[in-house]
């Protein structure tokens, strides 16, 4: 029977056996087994074919069979890390310059013949810039009749300078024109106010734009005050407030 | 077996892939693995003691310790081995219903019936009668010369786990030896360590 205090006495037992000490009697057969289980595996077992190779010729300095390939796929992988590395900078280095270039154009710091240049493939794009050898920044088209035509005929020598009539640049429209008016004040009766408010946002819905053309015939009583909207399709809803 | 003081030579050898030097090391462990692999019950005990070493030897560059440092990191590359087996086969190892009769094994001098009784097949059927957990730690202590701080770490277990397994199994090995009388040597002393 095996009792609780025995526990102890059997690892001291097995601690003993283990350290090659002498083995209390009433332990003999845990020691026994101990000694049977060393017995048992004296014998290493018969290694296999890639165990006795290793065995037999260990690794080459080189590293082992298996990775012998090992070394040239990082020279591979660096290689290629570097072409694109110097691509990757070579590109980052154009878009620099590019921007660069841009940023220039676009204040007008280039020198003058590439300015034009630059103006004239921004205007392409429907992008105005400073154009030395052009109208300026902001111009609006070129109108035919304009006598800005006529300054393309200037020598290139008044090119810095060049002659710009007065009127060049039409004056900017006075903010109170109405785009897109209704209809002309002069159209309603001289009591009428008139003011004339089109603001040229209309958003071509056919809704609410017909107030001006009511007043027509409204005989003018006081709001004939051209409240068409861009789109004042007075088809839609023409009856107006008159 | 110990390599003893040359094992600083013999671990840098290996570690640099000489030959003589995995040698020395197989020739050092691969008993003890190869019984710690046959007890357990595996199936091809030396395939797996060639997988471990194979690990090992690939391995080594990257080791640092001494020689109970190198015992301990060969066994837990057995044991994750064995574990591997397990899985493969999706089964436990087998376990043995009974020890077999040990008092019909042939006697005469006390100290050669220990011996003789508990022979290979009856120290395979004694740790079969151990559930896996106490066989293991039993077996890394006498195979391997592990500590139990070091089985501990072969095991992923605690210290105190691996104590109570211990003691656990010490206590199954008595009652299945007390169950057989005459398996006892008459003189366990002169029995164990010649």
């Amino acid at each position: 029977m095996i009792r609780a205090g025995d526990d102890t006495g059997a690892e001291e037992a097995f601690e003993a056996c283990l350290a090659g000490r002498p083995v209390p009697e009433e332990a003999a057969g845990v020691a026994a087994f101990a000694e049977a289980v060393r017995s048992s595996a004296s014998v290493p077992g018969r290694p296999s074919a890639a165990l006795s190779d290793l065995l037999a010729h260990g690794v080459p300095p080189g590293g082992p069979a298996t990775s012998r390939s090992r070394p040239r796929r990082p020279r591979v992988v660096r290689g290629w890390f570097q072409r694109t590395r110097a691509v990757v900078l070579a590109a980052a280095c154009a878009v620099l310059v590019l921007a660069a270039f841009t940023g220039a154009g676009a204040a007008g710091v280039l020198p003058d013949p590439v300015q034009h240049g630059f103006a004239t493939v921004a205007d392409t794009f429907g992008i105005s810039v400073s154009d030395p050898g052009g109208t300026g920044p902001g111009t609006p088209p070129a109108d035919p009749a304009t006598p800005t035509q006529e300054s393309d005929d200037v020598p290139t020598t008044a090119a810095p300078t060049p002659v710009r009539p007065t009127g060049t640049t039409p004056p900017p429209a006075p903010p109170e024109a109405p785009q897109v008016t209704g209809p002309p004040a002069t159209d309603t009766t001289p009591d009428a106010p008139g003011n004339g408010h089109g603001n040229g946002n209309g958003r071509g819905d056919g809704r609410g734009n017909g107030r001006g053309n009511g007043n027509d015939d409204a005989g003018g009583k006081d709001n004939g005050n051209g409240h068409g909207n861009a789109g004042g399709n007075a088809d839609s809803k023409g009856s107006g407030n008159g | 077996m110990r390599t003893g003081p040359a094992f600083d030579d013999v671990l840098a050898a290996a570690q640099a892939g000489a030959a003589w030097a995995f040698e020395v090391l197989y020739r050092d462990l691969a008993p003890a693995v190869t019984g710690y692999l046959r007890l357990h019950g595996a199936a091809e005990p030396d395939d797996l003691a060639s997988e471990t070493f194979l690990g090992v030897f690939t391995g080594l560059a990257g080791f640092r310790g001494d020689e109970a440092g190198l015992r301990a990191w060969v066994f837990t590359i057995a044991h994750r081995r064995l574990l591997d087996d397990w899985r493969r086969r999706s089964r436990r190892p087998p376990i043995a219903d009974e020890p077999g009769n040990l008092a019909e094994r042939p006697g005469g001098d006390a100290e050669d019936d220990a011996l003789v009784r508990l022979g290979a097949e009856t120290v395979q059927q004694l740790c079969g009668t151990l559930p896996t957990d106490q066989r293991s730690v039993l077996l890394l202590r006498i195979l391997a010369d592990l500590t139990v701080e070091q089985v501990a770490g072969v095991l992923g277990r605690s210290v105190p786990s691996v104590k109570a397994l211990q003691r656990r199994g010490l206590r199954t090995l008595r009652e299945r030896l007390e169950r057989e009388p005459s398996a006892e040597p008459a003189h366990p002393s002169r029995t164990v360590r010649r």
